[in-house]
C-alpha cells in the first residue's frame, strides 16, 4: 500500500504549492493511474514518492515505511520507470542491468533468467549488447521499464509510461502491468492518454492545481458516470468547452 | 551580412552560457534562494582564487620586468611577460573553442533558424574573443600593473595599457580558431582522442620548447659564480623571447608611440584576415561534423560488445565502474582528466629533448645534500596530484544522470567509498609514473622516496574528499560540453586549492621538523576522519532530499 498523508509542497516561500495538502491511498494489487493537466503536480507527487523531492508538510508511507526516514527501504521495493530515461550512455544495455541487479543485490543465478526474459518480452534482444548512446527514444524507454522490472520489486511507479513506445510494446507494458498486479504488486503510472487509464486502470485519482479533483475506482466511474473519463477530466479541469476555445483562437 | 543578427547572437552566446552566473550558481536546497552569506562566500572564494592567480602571474612579471629594467631592456622585458600572456589564453582558448564553433548543442538549433553560416561564424568569433577578454583580467593587469611601476604613468602607458589589454585577445583566439577549425577540416570532422590531447597541449608543448631553449642557456650561466655571465644569462634570455616580432611591437609601443599605431594597425589585419581565411573553411568543416556525428551513430549500432551474460559485483566495484563508465560518456572528459594530469610529466620530457634536464640535474647534485631537498621532491610530486580534476569535479560530471543516485537504493557513504577509489585508482598510476619520472630522469635514488608511498595514499584520500566536498556542496550538473563540466567549472579550482591547504599541514611539518614523518601521517590521519565527515554530511544533505 502506499499512503500519502497531508502531503504538500512549495518550492519557494509565498508561491503557490505545487501540491496542497494530499490524502491518497492506493490499495496493494491495484493498477492506480494517477491523471492530470500539465503542471498539476503529478511529477512532484511522483518524486517526492522516489525521495528525489522532499515535502514541506505531510508524509509517504509505502507499506509501513516513511519515505523520509527509511529511504533506502522504500527505494528497495520500488521499480521506477522516470518520464525521460536516465542512464549511463557508455554502458551496454546488459551492463545497465547488471549495474541494476548489483544495486539491488540480485542473486546471480535469478538475474541471468529475469534479464533473458525481460529483454525477449520487449524484443531488445539484437540491441542489448549494443551502447545506450545508441538507443533510439523508445529502446530506452523499454530499456527503463526493464531495469524497473528486473529486481522484482513490490511496487511499480512509473511516470508517463506509454511515451515513445509502439504499439507492441505498449501493448506488453499494459499486459506486464496487470499480471504484475495479479501476483500482488502494486502499480502506481501518470498518464496523459485518458483511454490508457480508462480502460487499464483499478482505480484514478485527478489532481489538479496541486490539490485531488477526483478519487474514484474505474468500476464505480463506469457505472455512474455516462460519459468518457476524457469528457470527465475536461469538466474537472476548467476545459470544458475547447472547441469554442479553438474557434476563437482561429478565427 | 546583417550586424544586428551577429550582434544578437553575440548576445545570445554569452546570456545562455552565463559565464558568471554559472560561476556563482548552486543547487538551491529546499527550494530556497541562496541568501547574502553563501554569496559573500562565493564572492571570496573567487577573489581569492583570482587574487592568487594574479600574484603568481604578477610575481614572476614583476622579475622579468625588474631585470630588464636594470639591464636597459624593459620594452623586452614587457614583450616576454605579453608572450607568456598570448601562450596562456592560447591554452585555455584551443580547449573549448571546438564546442564553441562546432559542436555545441546550440549549433544545432541555430542550423534550423533563416541564419546564414557566415554570420554565426562571426558571432561565434566576436564571443570567443569576449570570454577571452573576462580571462585576459588575470594575465595582462599584472602586466599593466608593472608597467605603470617600471615605466611609469604618462598619456602614452595609459593609452597602450588599454590597447594592450583589449588587443592582447586578439592573437589567442585567432590562432586557436585557426587551430580547431584546420584540426576539424584536416581530420574531417571525427574526433580523435590523441590529437584532441595534442592539441589541447600543443601551444603549452612549443612554448615549454621554445623557452627551454633560452633558459637552457641562462641556467648554465646564473648558476656560475661570474656576475657578468649571469647578466648575459638573464639578457640574452629576455632578449631572445623578447625579439620576436609582434611581441617587440607590444614592448616597444610603450616607449614609442608609432609602434603603437603600428600594432594597431597589424593586429586589425591579423583578425580581419584570419576571418576571411576561416570563414569559408567554416561551412565546409560544419559538414564534415555532421557526417562524422551520422557515421559514428551508425558504427556505433553495429558495434557489439561481447558481454551477453550479468556476473554479480559487490555494489562497491558497480559503483567504480560506473565512475568510468561517466568518464568515457564524454569524449572530452578523457583528455581533460589526461591531459592535466600528464602536463608536468610532458614538461620533464620536452626538458630532456631540449636538454635543460641536464642543466636542472646539475642544479639537483648539489642540492641533494640539503635537508629540504627530499621534502621538495615530496611538495612537487603532491602538487602534481593536487592538478588532478577527478574528485572536484566527480559529481558535476555526472550531468543528469546524477538523479540516479537519489532514486536507487544507495548509501551514501558506499558512493563517497567509490568515487575515492576510483581517485585513488587514477592518482596511484599517475604517482608511480611521476616516482619512476624522478628516479630514472632526476637520478634520484629509490630508497629516498619509498617511505612517501603510505603518506601519498593517504594525501591523495584527502585530495579526493576534499574534491568531493567541494563538488557535492555545489554540483554543476547543467553543461553543454566536457569542458564547462570540468576545466570550466570552478568547483575544478576551489578544489585545487582546497587540496593545497589539507595536504598543506603534512608537508609543512616534513620541511619544518627533521624525522617527523609519523607526525605528518598521524595529522593526515586526523584531516582524513575529518574530511570524511564533513563530505559524508554534505553528500547526504544532497542525496536524500531536497
Amino acid at each position: 500500500m502506499i499512503n500519502f498523508k497531508n502531503l504538500s509542497k512549495q518550492y519557494q516561500e509565498g508561491k503557490p504549492f505545487a501540491v496542497k495538502n494530499l490524502n491518497l491511498e492506493v490499495p496493494s494489487g491495484e493498477i492506480f493511474g494517477f491523471l492530470g493537466p500539465n503542471g498539476a503536480g503529478k511529477s512532484t507527487t511522483i518524486n517526492m514518492l522516489m525521495g528525489v523531492l522532499s515535502p514541506t508538510s505531510g508524509e509517504i508511507f509505502v507499506d509501513e515505511y516513511s519515505v523520509s526516514k527509511d529511504s533506502f527501504l522504500t527505494k528497495s521495493m520500488i521499480g521506477f520507470v522516470p518520464d525521460e530515461p536516465l542512464f549511463y550512455e557508455k554502458m551496454t544495455g546488459m551492463q545497465h542491468l547488471s549495474f541494476i541487479c548489483d544495486v539491488f543485490n540480485i542473486e546471480e543465478s535469478k538475474r541471468d533468467e529475469s534479464a533473458k526474459k525481460l529483454v525477449k518480452l520487449f524484443n531488445l534482444e539484437n540491441a542489448i549488447n549494443d551502447r545506450i548512446s545508441s538507443y533510439s527514444h523508445g529502446m530506452k524507454q523499454k530499456l527503463g521499464v526493464i531495469a524497473a522490472l528486473i529486481h522484482e520489486p513490490k511496487f511499480l511507479v512509473l511516470d508517463e509510461p506509454m511515451v515513445g513506445l509502439d504499439p507492441k510494446a505498449s501493448f506488453i507494458l499494459k499486459d506486464v502491468m496487470r499480471r504484475f498486479c495479479e501476483k500482488g504488486g502494486t502499480v502506481f503510472f501518470s498518464t496523459h492518454v485518458m483511454e490508457v487509464a480508462q480502460n487499464l486502470c483499478d482505480s484514478i485519482a485527478i489532481i489538479n492545481k496541486g490539490e485531488i479533483v477526483l478519487r474514484t475506482s474505474l468500476k464505480n466511474f463506469n457505472e455512474k458516470e455516462n460519459a468518457s473519463l476524457e469528457k470527465v477530466f475536461l469538466e474537472i479541469t476548467g476545459n470544458e468547452d475547447l472547441e469554442s476555445v479553438v474557434d476563437e483562437a482561429l478565427l | 551580412m546583417r550586424v544586428k543578427v551577429i550582434f544578437s547572437l553575440v548576445k545570445n552566446q554569452i546570456i545562455a552560457a552565463k559565464p558568471l552566473e554559472q560561476m556563482f550558481s548552486s543547487a538551491s536546497k529546499n527550494g530556497k534562494q541562496n541568501k547574502v552569506l553563501p554569496l559573500l562566500l562565493k564572492i571570496f572564494g573567487l577573489l581569492a582564487i583570482s587574487i592568487s592567480f594574479i600574484f603568481i602571474i604578477g610575481s614572476s612579471y614583476f622579475g622579468y620586468l625588474y631585470i630588464s629594467k636594470s639591464l636597459n631592456i624593459i620594452e623586452k622585458g614587457i614583450a616576454l611577460c605579453a608572450f607568456s600572456s598570448t601562450i596562456f589564453l592560447l591554452f585555455i582558448s584551443t580547449t573549448f573553442l571546438e564546442n564553441v564553433y562546432f559542436r555545441g548543442k546550440d549549433v544545432s538549433l541555430w542550423k534550423l533558424l533563416p541564419i546564414s553560416k557566415a554570420e554565426f561564424f562571426l558571432a561565434r568569433f566576436i564571443a570567443s574573443y569576449c570570454y577571452s577578454l573576462l580571462t585576459n583580467i588575470i594575465v595582462t593587469v599584472p602586466l599593466i600593473v608593472g608597467i605603470f611601476v617600471y615605466v611609469g604613468i604618462n598619456s602614452l602607458t595609459i593609452i597602450s595599457s588599454f590597447i594592450l589589454f583589449f588587443f592582447l585577445p586578439i592573437l589567442p583566439v585567432v590562432l586557436s580558431s585557426l587551430l580547431v577549425t584546420i584540426k576539424v577540416y584536416v581530420f574531417k570532422g571525427k574526433s580523435i582522442k590523441i590529437v584532441d590531447f595534442l592539441l589541447n597541449n600543443l601551444p603549452f608543448i612549443l612554448c615549454i620548447l621554445y623557452l627551454s631553449k633560452s633558459s637552457n642557456e641562462m641556467i648554465e650561466l646564473v648558476s656560475s659564480d661570474l656576475i657578468q655571465s649571469q647578466i648575459t644569462g638573464y639578457q640574452n634570455y629576455i632578449s631572445n623571447i623578447g625579439s620576436l616580432p609582434y611581441f617587440s611591437l607590444m614592448g616597444s609601443m610603450f616607449i614609442n608611440g608609432d609602434s603603437l599605431l603600428i600594432f594597431i594597425i597589424i593586429s586589425l589585419i591579423v583578425f580581419s584576415l584570419s576571418s576571411l581565411i576561416i570563414a569559408p573553411l567554416y561551412e565546409i568543416c560544419l559538414h564534415f561534423v555532421n557526417d562524422a556525428n551520422n557515421k559514428t551513430a551508425i558504427r556505433k549500432k553495429s558495434k557489439k560488445v561481447k558481454d551477453t551474460n550479468i556476473k554479480k559485483s559487490s555494489i562497491l566495484f558497480s559503483l567504480i565502474k560506473r565512475e568510468f563508465y561517466v568518464i568515457i560518456g564524454e569524449k572530452g572528459f578523457v583528455s581533460e582528466s589526461f591531459s592535466e594530469a600528464f602536463v608536468p610529466l610532458i614538461l620533464i620530457i620536452v626538458w630532456k629533448i631540449t636538454g635543460s634536464l641536464d642543466s636542472i640535474n646539475n642544479m639537483l647534485d648539489a642540492l641533494a645534500s640539503n635537508r629540504y631537498f627530499i621534502p621538495g621532491v615530496f611538495l612537487i610530486i603532491q602538487l602534481f596530484a593536487a592538478m588532478v580534476l577527478i574528485s572536484s569535479t566527480s559529481v558535476s560530471r555526472e550531468g543528469k544522470s546524477f538523479k540516479l543516485n537519489k532514486l536507487l537504493p544507495l548509501r551514501v557513504n558506499t558512493i563517497i567509498k567509490s568515487k575515492v577509489l576510483f581517485h585513488l585508482l587514477f592518482v596511484t598510476v599517475l604517482q608511480v609514473i611521476y616516482l619512476v619520472a624522478f628516479i630514472i630522469f632526476l637520478k634520484i635514488k629509490l630508497n629516498l622516496l619509498l617511505w612517501m608511498i603510505p603518506l601519498f595514499v593517504l594525501n591523495s584520500i584527502n585530495i579526493s574528499l576534499s574534491g568531493l566536498l567541494i563538488d557535492y556542496r555545489n554540483p554543476r550538473l547543467e553543461w553543454d560540453s566536457a569542458t564547462s563540466a570540468m576545466k570550466r567549472n570552478m568547483n575544478a579550482f576551489i578544489g585545487m586549492g582546497f587540496a593545497l591547504l589539507v595536504i598543506a599541514p603534512s608537508i609543512l611539518i616534513l620541511f619544518f621538523f627533521d624525522n617527523f614523518i609519523l607526525l605528518a601521517f598521524i595529522i593526515s590521519l586526523i584531516i582524513l576522519v575529518l574530511l570524511y565527515k564533513s563530505t559524508n554530511k554534505v553528500a547526504s544533505r544532497i542525496l536524500s532530499l531536497s
